[in-house]
């Protein structure tokens, strides 16, 4: 096998790695498992090692062979949280520690939000329209933005359940830049022009293979339906937990206005 | 002497509202270009070759002189080689 990449990036003990056998892409999960298919996404087999348990096997690495499979197959997954109002979905992008988990757990206080995705968002073109699939079940906190948000918190980052999670993909309504501004007093939204929006999303892409012509086509096809489909966003707002509360708002009343409700206190005839 | 330019074979290209996002399909690397570069690229698409047609299709399409155009359109097509985006010809 020829690795082609690895994680951690900086070296030291390797948790996941990914390779080119010939044309079979190969990756390995250490001690966990691992994955082969052709390049196509055809004659996928996943080998567990050791005695992992399935359950805790589909946990772990569901959502991101999912990820790996869809992206042989020429769809795109983003590294995001995703929730979803009335069918209609919207992603939070961002670096890691930007705050995608945080936002995704907030607004799913409201009962009519449910949870699509916690860092792994595998999209799907279909009948003309990307949409969002439900692939992971629980938020993972940090334990002060457990207590911020109600929920039960431990000393670590633990996996905690929101009131809802979506159960059939809702389609893409518009995808959420999240970034810190601590002189920010309040949260600023702002829609990029397309070109960025593409660089953002670009960004946010999961990418398994980047030397195989026919997926890497596929590639930009997808970002591109997506681009043309969801406006991208960047919502620029303080770290501090005690603001989330109105950077939330304005990500759900975003999420309401794709959705196609009228703006809350709006009246109703 | 006429200097000719052609798109690379491993290249594809989608264009937003006026930009082009172009990715090479050896090293999975995506170029972004601007409205100017995007002008270019778009005479390249159009078998427009020469350096000459490129020079007068973007003098065409902006207010600017024939002498400006070419110094800017040499720098870019230099930029796009250098990238392996496009080759002489």
């Amino acid at each position: 096998v020829r690795w082609t990449c690895s994680f951690p990036p900086e070296g030291g003990a390797v948790e996941y790695r990914l390779g080119r056998d010939g044309s079979d892409v190969v990756a390995e999960w250490t001690g966990l498992a691992t994955f082969r298919a052709r390049v196509d996404g055809s004659g996928a087999r996943l080998d567990p090692l050791g005695d992992v348990e399935p359950a805790e096997l589909e946990r772990q690495l569901g959502p991101v062979l999912a990820a790996l499979l869809g992206h042989l197959r020429g769809e795109i997954a983003l590294h995001a949280s995703s929730v979803a109002r009335r069918d209609v979905a919207i992603a939070f992008l961002g670096d890691t520690c930007a705050g995608k988990s945080t936002i995704a757990s907030r607004m799913c206080l409201d009962p009519d939000v449910a949870l699509l995705a916690d860092d792994v968002a595998p999209l799907r073109h279909v009948h003309g329209a990307v949409w969002v699939q439900p692939s992971e079940s629980e938020h993972e906190l940090r334990p002060d933005v457990a207590r911020a948000v109600g929920l039960p918190s431990s000393g670590v980052k633990t996996r905690l359940r929101p009131a809802r999670r979506a159960e059939r993909a809702a389609r893409l309504g518009a995808c959420v830049v999240l970034s810190f501004d601590d002189a920010a007093t309040v949260p600023a939204i702002e829609r990029l022009p397309s070109a960025r929006a593409f660089a953002a999303v670009a960004r946010a892409t999961m990418r398994f293979v980047v030397d195989e012509p026919d997926v890497l086509r596929a590639e930009l096809d997808a970002l591109a339906r997506v681009v043309a489909q969801a406006p991208v966003y960047v919502l620029r707002r303080s770290r501090d937990l005690a603001n989330l509360d109105v950077s939330a708002g304005v990500a759900a009343r975003l999420l309401r206005s794709i959705a196609g409700e009228p703006e809350s206190g709006e009246a109703q005839s | 002497m006429t200097e000719h330019f052609k798109i690379a074979p491993q290249v594809h290209a989608r264009s937003f509202d006026g930009e082009t996002v172009v990715l090479d399909l050896t090293a999975g690397k995506y170029f972004s270009l601007d409205e100017v570069g995007a002008a270019i690229w778009d005479a390249l698409t159009s078998n427009k070759t020469q350096l000459e047609e490129i020079v007068q299709h973007v003098v065409a399409a902006y207010e600017v002189d024939a002498a400006t155009a070419e110094t800017d359109v040499r720098a870019f097509l230099a930029q796009l080689c250098a990238s392996g985006l496009i080759v002489r010809v």
